[in-house]
Formats: structure tokens, C-alpha cells, sequence
């Protein structure tokens, strides 16, 4: 039996996202919000698995993610392969340059590994806005499904749409990015509860004594990689599609990467709720601002979340989830003070 | 008590039997540049028995453990495992064939838990996280931290994270268990705690190899003591031989401890 007790975060956080789009926040505004807030979890939930529970910075997540954007969206628009399969076969690509790639780049490790990373997103982008098949500096701009495929039927709910994951109406969408985002939480849940995860958090904590008990550390490395570029190319396809048009700059510049790794580091390094804490703060703060100053031109929101990250990664650097942690020991401390007073 | 019945597998006295070679060590050598650390070293340990490493500091004794463990490759020499060669292995190989060590400088997890510690040594041995946790209880029980398996490594006493050290290696179920100078700093009730269970983890069949400082923790628990000065192996022998070699004392063990062990 699962221990619902434990998991009551993920449950409220669940039926939050089931309930806000179909109630209060039944807006295309909202919508939007949400979708991106699932989408940069999703890729965040991937980052955390390598960064946080394993150790080894990357900065360069954004190359699975293009990967996956590019891969799945290749396959829709000049094969018609359904972005499902696409998906599938964008996260074996990136899986497979993960493990190519990072084969010799374990070799460095702490701030030069970082930098390395950072580079191999760099060489895609640029690779990719040369590129002619793929587009090249036009990048591609999804044609709908209807256009694509003409006897489509027309109801956002259909077969087509579904097997297409076409956004013509957005909570499908919505709920099946939802759907997704569960299933990786849960991925990733699992792994951090298994030996596989207790290899990794040993590596993040001293390579010397994962050597010590028996844990070859590049192969446990390697397998982080290769299922968070797995679960960042998925990320990346769910992107495309929602996004509906891609180029080398929009998927695979650092500022991409940079998002993974502040929606992260915001929520909390290492904890399996980081991610998705992480972009719900980042994301709704950003649609407030907006809101409130008409627009994003103004530059007002980027100052406050300089100053937000400034002041979190100061003051607890496990982020929003180990501020929530240390007040949750306090209120514990605190009740069983009580009992012994009574 | 076991110790009455108990046979030293190094004295001639005690034991008529072959000896039962579990470790050997064949002519290590290993140099960093032109710095020699180890020359020359040989000696075995027996299956079954303390051997205690023992020599000033900077003669070598750490670099012996990471030739042994497989953290550096010698650069010339032997390590015989159970009679297969060993020699320049990687370091988790070689714990899985049943070497394991702790480190001088502790080396706790943490930001994971006493039992998570030691659940990632388990995991060694099984795939199964209830089986690791029943494992680790056993460990937990056995070193006395039952009572702190919910606290970070992190956040424990010197005293603690030492028994973590000890209790993590522990849980990969070695054959031969590697001490590197585990008593350094604790005070003599410490001490005395893990003396008792380097004693009782022998009896359990497992063998240590231990180095360490302090000769009044190690003489009467070890079977036989290999002193080291400057890389060299300069004496080897039963503890009772060995404090009263005049090379060794004049290197290490100094006057005043020479002049205690006669008194007493």
C-alpha cells in the first residue's frame, strides 16, 4: 500500500491542477500558464534527476530538449508520424547522445563538467540554425492538423487530435501534459526510493566512498543522463506541439537551459517536488506581474525574480521545499513539546 | 569469552595449523613523482585475525590502504585477494569481492540519514529496499545507532559519524574490513566501544585490517602488528614481540612507552 500520508503534497498539487483550469482559472491566460509550468517541471524533474540527486551540474539540458522538439516534430510534419511515437524516439535520440556524449565528458567533474555541458547545447544550435532539412535559421512551423491529414475530424477531443496531441482546444492539451508530468513524478519518485536513486545521492555526497561500497560511479552517472535526457526530450515534444512553431533559438539557447535550472533550484535542489513547486511560483508570479503592469516589456518582473533567487539561494539554499521542510520540523518539535507538557 | 578459547592463527605456539592467507601483500612499491611512500612492502593476513598497520605519521600507511583498495594503483607489487590477483582493480571492484574500507578523514553522507548510510552500503548485496533496511537495522542495532537513524550524517558527533563510517562498510558484508585510524580523537569510553566490536566483528569471521596511533587500543586486540617507517616495512610481528623491538621503538613507539609495558 502506498502511503497516501506521504504524499498529501503531490495529491493537493494534483487536484490543484485539475481543478484550477476547469474553475477559477478557466482562461486561454491560465491555461497557457499552466501548460508551461508542466512542461518546465517535466524538464526540471529530468534536470534534478542528474543535478540534484546525482551531483553533476548540467547546463545544457536544453540539447535534449531541442532534441526532443526537433525529433518529434521531423517526424509529424514531413512523415506524419503521430508525436507520440515521435516523443518516444526523440527521448532514445537524446538518451543515446546523453550516453555518447557524457562517455568521456565524466571524465571532468565539478565546474568543468558544468561548462561542458554548456557547450554541447551551444554546438547544437549552432549546428541546427545551418542546418537546411531541419529548417535551418526559418526553423518549422507545425501545420495543423487538418491541413496535414484533410479527412481529420474537426472535435478537439477526437482520435486525431489525441494521437496527434493537437492544441486546437486547450484543456485536452492541459490534461494530457497533466497525465505526463504524473507519470514522471512518479518515475522519478520511484528511482529516488530505490537502490538506484541511494547510488546516486552516494555519488552527489562523495565519489570516494561510492567507490568505497562497491558503486562504480560513471555507470551510475551515465544512467542519470541518459533518463533525464529521456525525460527532457519528452519535455521538448510537448513543447513543440504546444508552441506549434520551432527554431535553433528558441529551443537550444542557454536561456532555456537556464529555466530548467532556476525552476529547480527555486523550488528546491534534490527534492523530488523542487520542480513543479519551483515553476508554479515562477510561472504564476510571472502572469501576476504581467497582469499587473499590462505587459512583460517593462522588465519589472525580471528584476523582482532576480531579487526572489537572490534572496532564496542567500538565505536557504534547498529553496522554497527546504524552507517548507524547516518549518514543518519546527511545528513537529513544537507538538511534541506540547505532549510533554501535557 | 571467546578469547579464552580463541587461537592467535600467527603464534607458532597457539597455532600448528597452516596458515589460512586471506590477503597478500607482495612487494608494493608506489612513488609520486620522485617521493617514495611505499618500498618494498610485504606481508600477509590471515584469515580470521586482527593485523594492525602501525608507523609515524607520513610512513606510508595510508597510501598501503589505497594501493590495497584499489584507489591508486601500485607501482610495482602484488595484492592477492583469496589467492587472485587483485592488483590495480578499480576500488568498487574490489569491494565486491569482499574488500572494504573506511576512510581517515570521515567521509559521512550528509545529507542523507544514519539508515540511508547504511542502506547504500546493503544495497550491495540486494536490489530490494525492504531487505536493505531490514539489513541495515541489523548494522544499526549492532554499532549502537538505532536510536539515531533518523539524523542526518551531516549533523552527528565525531564519535557518530566514525560508527556510521564503520557500519556503512559493514553493510557490504565484507570478508576483510579496512580501519583507517577509526579511534583517532575519541576519548577513552570511545575507544574502549570500538575496540569491543573490532573483537566482536572478528569473532563474527570477519578479518580487519586496522591502522592506527593509539598502541594501548591496539595491542591487546591485534594478532600481529607490521610496522612501517618512511614506505619500509621495518618489523612485523605478535604484539608482544613488537614492543619490545628496539628499531621499532627507537622510530615510533618512543622511551615512555617502551618503560610502561615493562612496568606492567
Amino acid at each position: 500500500m502506498v502511503n497516501l500520508k506521504k504524499y498529501r503534497l503531490a495529491l493537493i498539487l494534483l487536484a490543484a491542477f485539475i481543478l484550477i483550469p476547469l474553475t477559477i482559472g478557466n482562461t486561454t491566460d491560465v491555461h497557457n500558464v499552466i501548460i508551461y509550468i508542466l512542461i518546465y517541471a517535466m524538464v526540471g524533474e529530468a534536470w534534478n534527476l542528474i543535478t540534484g540527486f546525482t551531483g553533476q551540474t548540467s547546463f545544457g539540458h536544453a540539447a535534449y530538449f531541442g532534441i526532443g522538439a526537433y525529433t518529434s516534430t521531423i517526424m509529424l510534419q514531413y512523415y506524419h508520424i503521430t508525436p507520440w511515437i515521435g516523443m518516444l524516439v526523440g527521448g532514445l535520440i537524446a538518451a543515446a547522445l546523453a550516453f555518447v556524449i557524457n562517455f568521456q565528458m565524466f571524465k571532468l567533474k565539478g565546474h568543468y563538467f558544468a561548462i561542458a555541458t554548456l557547450c554541447v547545447a551551444e554546438i547544437l544550435k549552432t549546428i541546427f540554425s545551418k542546418w537546411k532539412w531541419v529548417g535551418a535559421g526559418d526553423g518549422i512551423a507545425l501545420t495543423p492538423i487538418v491541413a496535414l491529414i484533410p479527412d481529420a475530424p474537426k472535435s478537439a477531443w477526437g482520435k486525431i487530435a489525441w494521437l496527434s496531441l493537437d492544441v486546437r482546444n486547450r484543456l485536452p492539451f492541459l490534461f494530457t501534459t497533466l497525465a505526463m508530468f504524473v507519470i514522471v513524478f512518479i518515475v522519478c519518485a520511484a528511482l529516488e526510493n530505490s537502490k538506484i536513486g541511494f547510488y546516486w545521492k552516494a555519488i552527489r555526497e562523495s565519489h570516494e566512498v561510492a567507490e568505497s561500497i562497491g558503486i562504480n560511479p560513471r555507470n551510475y552517472k551515465l544512467l542519470a543522463m541518459c533518463i533525464s535526457a529521456f525525460i527532457a526530450a519528452i519535455g521538448g515534444t510537448f513543447f513543440a506541439q504546444f508552441f506549434k512553431y520551432i527554431d535553433a533559438i528558441t529551443v537550444f539557447p542557454m536561456s532555456v537551459s537556464m529555466i530548467f535550472v532556476l525552476v529547480t533550484v527555486l523550488g528546491g535542489l534534490g527534492n523530488i517536488y523542487g520542480p513543479i513547486i519551483g515553476a508554479v511560483i515562477y510561472y504564476s508570479l510571472d502572469l501576476i506581474m504581467r497582469r499587473l503592469t499590462g505587459s512583460s516589456g517593462s522588465g519589472l518582473d525580471q528584476v523582482v525574480f532576480g531579487a526572489l533567487i537572490v534572496l532564496i539561494t542567500c538565505t536557504e539554499p534547498l529553496g522554497i521545499m527546504g524552507i517548507v521542510e524547516k518549518v514543518k520540523a519546527r511545528l513537529l518539535k513544537k507538538k511534541e513539546g506540547g505532549k510533554e507538557n501535557g | 569469552m571467546a578469547d579464552a578459547v580463541r587461537v592467535n592463527p600467527y603464534n607458532p605456539a597457539e597455532n600448528s595449523k597452516p596458515v589460512d592467507e586471506l590477503l597478500k601483500i607482495q612487494n608494493i612499491t608506489k612513488k609520486f613523482g620522485s617521493l617514495v611512500a611505499n618500498e618494498d612492502v610485504t606481508f600477509s593476513i590471515h584469515h580470521g585475525s586482527i593485523v594492525s598497520l602501525i608507523g609515524p605519521n607520513g610512513a606510508g600507511k595510508t597510501t598501503l590502504f589505497n594501493s590495497i583498495s584499489g584507489y591508486y594503483p601500485p607501482t610495482s607489487g602484488k595484492v592477492y585477494f583469496e589467492g587472485k590477483d587483485i592488483t590495480g582493480k578499480p576500488a568498487y571492484e574490489i569491494c565486491k569481492l569482499g574488500i572494504t574500507r573506511t576512510f581517515q578523514v570521515v567521509k559521512t553522507l550528509k545529507e542523507m540519514t544514519v539508515e540511508e548510510n547504511i542502506m547504500t552500503g546493503a544495497f550491495l548485496h540486494t536490489g530490494s529496499r525492504r531487505q536493505a533496511q531490514k539489513d541495515a537495522a541489523a548494522i544499526l542495532e549492532m554499532t549502537g545507532l538505532s536510536d539515531k537513524k533518523g539524523i542526518k550524517g551531516g549533523s552527528l558527533t565525531i564519535i557518530d559519524k566514525k560508527r556510521v563510517e564503520i557500519a556503512r562498510a559493514l553493510a557490504t558484508k565484507p570478508k576483510l574490513l579496512m580501519l583507517d585510524e577509526c579511534m583517532a580523537g575519541l576519548n577513552q569510553t570511545e575507544i574502549k566501544d570500538v575496540m569491543n566490536l573490532c573483537l566482536r566483528l572478528r569473532d563474527e569471521g570477519i578479518t580487519l585490517l586496522i591502522v592506527e596511533h593509539i598502541m594501548e587500543a591496539i595491542m591487546p586486540i591485534s594478532d600481529w602488528i607490521v610496522v612501517l617507517n618512511a614506505g619500509k616495512k621495518i618489523a612485523e610481528g605478535l604484539p608482544q614481540d613488537i614492543v619490545d623491538n628496539e628499531e621499532v621503538i627507537k622510530a615510533y613507539l618512543g622511551d615512555r612507552y617502551n618503560a610502561e609495558s615493562k612496568k606492567s
